[in-house]
């Protein structure tokens, strides 16, 4: 999800993540922003993602990230994983029909 | 990749823990800010926008301990802490860390030091590509022909002669490669100055055959030793060329002259090669071919073996399979040398023609030194492995009295909610720290050790070229020793002083002899460790200590004493008899005119040198079935020999300037001889021959002299003829011995003057007294005898320490029970005993545990020793006095003082 905001969206801090992650769930998902910051630490020693300092919109100090070029690869192979899981399921679900 | 990359991220926020905290602060910081104006403008007050954003964010701590814990290794850095937390704890008794570092830097220093010796004599291989395809040949069996051998106990298997070296060579189908070697000295001369040299002649495939390449030049190639006499080239060990050439380039393509002969440097070997001998380093490589004296070599003879074989196995062949197919070829050449063996039944000629050809690994090369020096080595690294336990025993011993004074503090982390295996690791930690500092002392020792070890092999002619210096096996042999160290003497006392019962702990008055005595016994156990070891390295000691004294007073048979010796070898230089004889008489009188010389002599074969010469006898009167076939040592020697060593003469005559060449050929024989071969009859007057029984008897017996020894001290005395040297064929060098009035090494110079007057290209070698020389015979014996005391006192010493501390604790914890028992009435003598016979008990179980690890190790080490044996009555009561005496000296102080008690303090003492 991470990934996929930062890939909309550009160069986002984290606060910009979070809020953007809740919105795009329509509000459904709402967690606490807390355990965003460990999440993209370990996104960004994995090398999907790149941070470095810089100055918002409203002139505050943050640190800014975005995706690297194998944080894009990461996104592709995951969403396509996740659409043939769901496709499976989806196969499963509608195949199942008309036996019960 | 991916994986890798994150630890390299966690790793190295290891050490940035501090701005990584900062940054996830200050993010956090902004994130609050930019919710807080959010929240704003949808209207919220400012207090209210704040606490929403507060909650929404979540626990700040939590946040922060799962952001550490994804930045870096938790682990790892809770074990840093316990690291840093252990060097606080060990500076704050800085007493205890300085006994527990040094006992532990004696230990694993000394056990590093004869580890890199060992290593380098027996398991080292060599610097080349695939050693293990490397092989050396033997070609066990009988043989006629003469025979220069180099290994011990193999007969002389590992000599070959060159005609067979050739066929075995280009007609196998299993090697790669048969290269032969054979080692010589030889005199070097360079720009006028003339010194020896250890040269290792080598057949031109030796480098290809061992993969070795050239720092410079060229190594040798076939075609160098195509044909005898082929090309005089030689080539430079890096060593020597650094060493004694100081690196110069330009001496490439210069003209050394070796034996007076001019060769051609060609190159120098690639640094590290050192040659396929450890112990012996040759300094130049000949080709084989060259003649390097007035001597011929046998190129020719099918009974001269003399050349060591070695050779690579094709890839894909194993050891056995190349035995196996170099039989065939093998046992054919044999069938070709059959008609060369002279008089044989046909027995003799059946087990010649059934001898088969054998092969051994050669991937550490030739295992001369290994035969000579590993079973002392091993018998070392015991010793030093017995002091290392009771080092760690020590320092375990040491830990669990410190774990007892930190009851307190162990209880009351307990209760604060530690976990056991958390203070468990806390303070295995620490003893891997101070094991690790042990290591750090151990490894300046062990440099001194072994440095010491290869200066003093070199110094009595063992070996040369060992290096002191601790390469990586050797570093990871002391990591692992550390690591083994500090489990083996952290845990038991970890896993005690955790044991700890919460409440009396605390409670304190009674909580010192609750938990006092599972302490206790750890440190008996402790104790009897000790003790046994300690048994076990007296013992030793002592055995290698009576085995010294064996060698010491060895009755030579001769007086060594203001006698100087040196070797010349005017062959090497290329004089022929003739004119070697000239010179030794110019020689002898030159030096004999010195003042404050008595006496010169001389012999062919040096004396005590491990050198010794002999061939077959047949003698006057023998019974035709033993004429020629018995066999005895031979030297050529100067006349006054017997009278200049003191060697008593018993019947006849000394040899003279008359016994000359062109004079009838005298002998003189031993007492031996003489009792082998004139059992019956007065051997002077009497006449023999070297050699087989046809020919004349050419020799006349002219005198009998007492035995002495005369290749080593530890020598069987065998029986001897002599003769004037100047009746002797190729006599090509002698070592001369000079009696003097004072200190021998006073006319050393006078010496060195006498033969460069006479020859200046001359070199002088082995000048020594000859009572070093006899020194030299025992340097092993002496630095085992040494070694083990030092080790055998330490242990004693580190054994004595362990019952002094366990006694004086327990004298400690008693104090109150001793107290009422004077109160009641005991007498002084009543307490001592008491004491004593807990100790008494554990001596007993150390003895009657060490015993049977005495008698282990004196099987390994009996063969070392000189007419003595390591477990004997004598040797097993006089450690277990010295033990005892020991025990008695360490419980002096302890008891003494539970007799001081006085009962009042002491009931009051708490």
């Amino acid at each position: 999800m991470i990934l996929k905001t930062l890939q909309s969206m550009g160069l986002l801090h984290g606060y910009g993540i979070a809020r953007r992650i809740e919105q795009t769930s329509g509000d459904l998902l709402s967690v606490n922003y807390g355990t965003l910051y460990p999440a993209l630490l370990k996104l960004e020693q994995d090398g999907y993602i790149s941070s470095e300092w810089g100055v918002s919109e409203n002139n505050r100090k943050a640190k800014f990230y975005k995706l690297t070029r194998a944080g894009r690869k990461q996104l592709e192979k995951e969403a396509r994983e996740w659409y043939q899981a769901t496709a499976i399921l989806a196969r499963f679900l509608n195949a199942e029909e008309p036996n019960s | 990749m991916r994986p890798l990359r994150a630890t390299w991220a966690r790793f190295r926020n290891l050490f940035r823990t501090r701005k990584l905290d900062r940054d996830l602060d200050a993010e956090l910081a902004a994130h609050l800010e930019f919710h807080i104006a959010d929240n704003l403008r949808a209207g919220m007050s400012t207090a209210e926008a704040r606490r929403k954003a507060l909650i929404k964010l979540g626990g700040l701590d939590q946040t922060r301990d799962d952001y550490r814990g994804t930045a870096g290794f938790p682990f790892l850095e809770s074990l840093l802490q316990d690291a840093q937390f252990a060097i606080r704890t060990l500076r704050k008794s800085p007493g205890f860390t300085a006994v527990a570092v040094l006992t532990l830097g004696l230990g694993i220093g000394a056990n590093t030091g004869i580890f890199t010796i060992l290593h380098q004599v027996l398991l080292q291989r060599l610097p080349v590509p695939h050693p293990e395809q490397l092989v050396l040949l033997y070609g066990p069996g009988p043989r006629q022909g003469h025979i220069s051998s180099d290994e011990n106990h193999t007969d002389g298997a590992e000599s070959f002669s060159y005609p067979m070296y050739l066929n075995l060579r280009d007609r196998n189908e299993v090697l790669q490669g048969l290269a032969a070697k054979d080692s010589a000295t030889v005199n070097l001369s360079f720009h006028g100055s003339t010194e020896q040299a250890d040269a290792d002649v080598v057949t031109g495939n030796y480098f290809e055959t061992l993969g070795v390449h050239a720092a410079f030049g060229r190594t040798l190639e076939p075609a160098d030793s195509a044909t005898v006499g082929g090309n005089p080239v030689v080539v430079l060990s890096y060593a020597y060329w650094k060493n004694h050439f100081a690196g110069d380039l330009a001496l490439l393509n210069q003209t050394l002259l070796v034996n007076h002969r001019p060769m051609t440097v060609v190159g120098v070997v690639q640094p590290g090669f050192e040659g396929i001998q450890r112990g012996f380093v040759p300094q130049v490589y000949i080709p084989i071919t060259q003649p390097l004296s007035s001597e011929p070599a046998g190129f020719e003879n099918h009974k001269d073996y003399w050349i060591k074989l070695m050779g690579r196995l094709k890839p894909g062949v194993t050891l056995q399979r190349a035995q196996v197919g170099l039989a065939p070829l093998y046992g054919s050449l044999l069938r070709d040398e059959l008609p060369l063996q002279t008089g044989w039944n046909d027995t003799e000629k059946a087990q010649f023609l059934d001898k088969k050809i054998v092969l051994r690994p050669g991937a550490r090369g030739r295992p001369i030194l290994e035969a000579s020096a590993g079973p002392q080595l091993v018998a070392l690294m015991c010793l030093v492995a017995a002091v290392l336990v009771i080092a760690c025993a020590n320092v375990a011993g040491l830990l669990t009295a410190r774990g007892a004074v930190r009851q307190r503090e162990i209880g009351a982390r307990l209760s604060l909610g530690a976990s056991r295996a958390r203070l468990i690791r806390q303070l295995i930690v620490e003893s891997l720290l101070l094991s690790a500092a042990g290591t750090l002392l151990g490894l300046l020792i062990a440099d001194f050790t072994s440095s010491t070890l290869a200066h003093f092999a070199e110094e009595n002619g063992i070996a040369t070229g060992l290096s002191g210096a601790l390469n990586s096996p050797v570093l990871l042999f002391a990591c692992a020793l550390t690591f083994l160290c500090g489990i083996l003497f952290g845990v038991a006392p970890a896993l005690r002083t955790t044991r700890v019962e919460l409440v009396s702990t605390l409670k304190e008055q009674t909580g010192t002899l609750a938990s006092g005595s599972s302490n206790t016994r750890l440190r008996k156990a402790l104790v009897v460790c000790q003790v046994a070891m300690a048994l076990l390295l007296v013992t030793g000691a002592g055995a290698f200590a009576r085995s010294l004294y064996n060698v010491k007073h060895i009755d030579l048979g001769l007086h060594p004493y203001h006698v100087l010796q040196f070797t010349v070898a005017p062959l090497l230089n290329g004089y022929d008899q003739t004119r070697t004889f000239t010179f030794f008489h110019a020689l002898e009188d030159r030096i004999s005119a010195l003042p404050s010389v008595l006496s010169i002599s001389a012999a062919q074969e040096p004396l005590i040198a491990d050198s010794d010469r002999g061939s077959n006898v047949t003698v006057e009167g023998e019974s035709p079935a033993e004429a020629g076939s018995r066999h005895a040592l031979r030297n050529a020697i100067a006349p006054g020999h017997f009278s200049n060593l003191a060697i008593p003469l018993l019947k006849g005559r000394e040899f003279s300037r008359a016994d000359g060449s062109g004079s009838p050929e005298v002998a003189i024989i031993n007492e031996s001889f003489a009792k082998a071969f004139f059992p019956a009859t007065d051997p002077v007057g009497r006449h023999m021959k070297f050699g087989g029984r046809s020919g004349t008897l050419n020799m006349e017996i002219v005198g009998v002299v007492k035995d002495s020894h005369h290749s080593g001290v530890k020598e069987q005395i065998q029986p001897l003829v002599y003769i004037p040297y100047s009746q002797e064929k190729n006599v090509g060098a002698l070592t001369f011995y000079v009696r003097t009035a004072q200190d021998p090494l006073t006319v050393a110079a006078a010496v060195r003057h006498a033969v460069s007057g006479l020859d200046s290209s001359l070199p002088v070698a082995d000048l020594r007294t000859f009572e070093r020389q006899i020194d030299r015979q025992f340097a092993t014996d002496r630095l085992i005898a040494a070694l083990a005391g030092i080790f055998g006192a330490l242990a004693a010493v580190l054994a004595a320490i362990g019952i002094y501390g366990l006694l004086a604790y327990t004298v400690a914890q008693r104090t109150r029970e001793i107290g009422i028992r004077m109160a009641l009435g005991a007498d002084a003598r009543l307490i001592v005993a008491l004491l004593l016979k807990d100790i008494a008990v554990l001596i007993a179980v150390g003895v009657i545990l060490g015993l049977p690890v005495s008698y282990a190790l004196g099987r390994l080490i009996d063969s070392l020793l000189y007419s003595a044996k390591a477990f004997e009555f004598l040797g097993i009561a006089g450690a277990l006095a010295l033990l005892l005496l020991l025990t008695l000296l360490a419980s002096y102080l302890p008891a003494r003082r539970a007799t001081r008690v006085d009962p009042l303090v002491a009931l009051r003492y708490e």
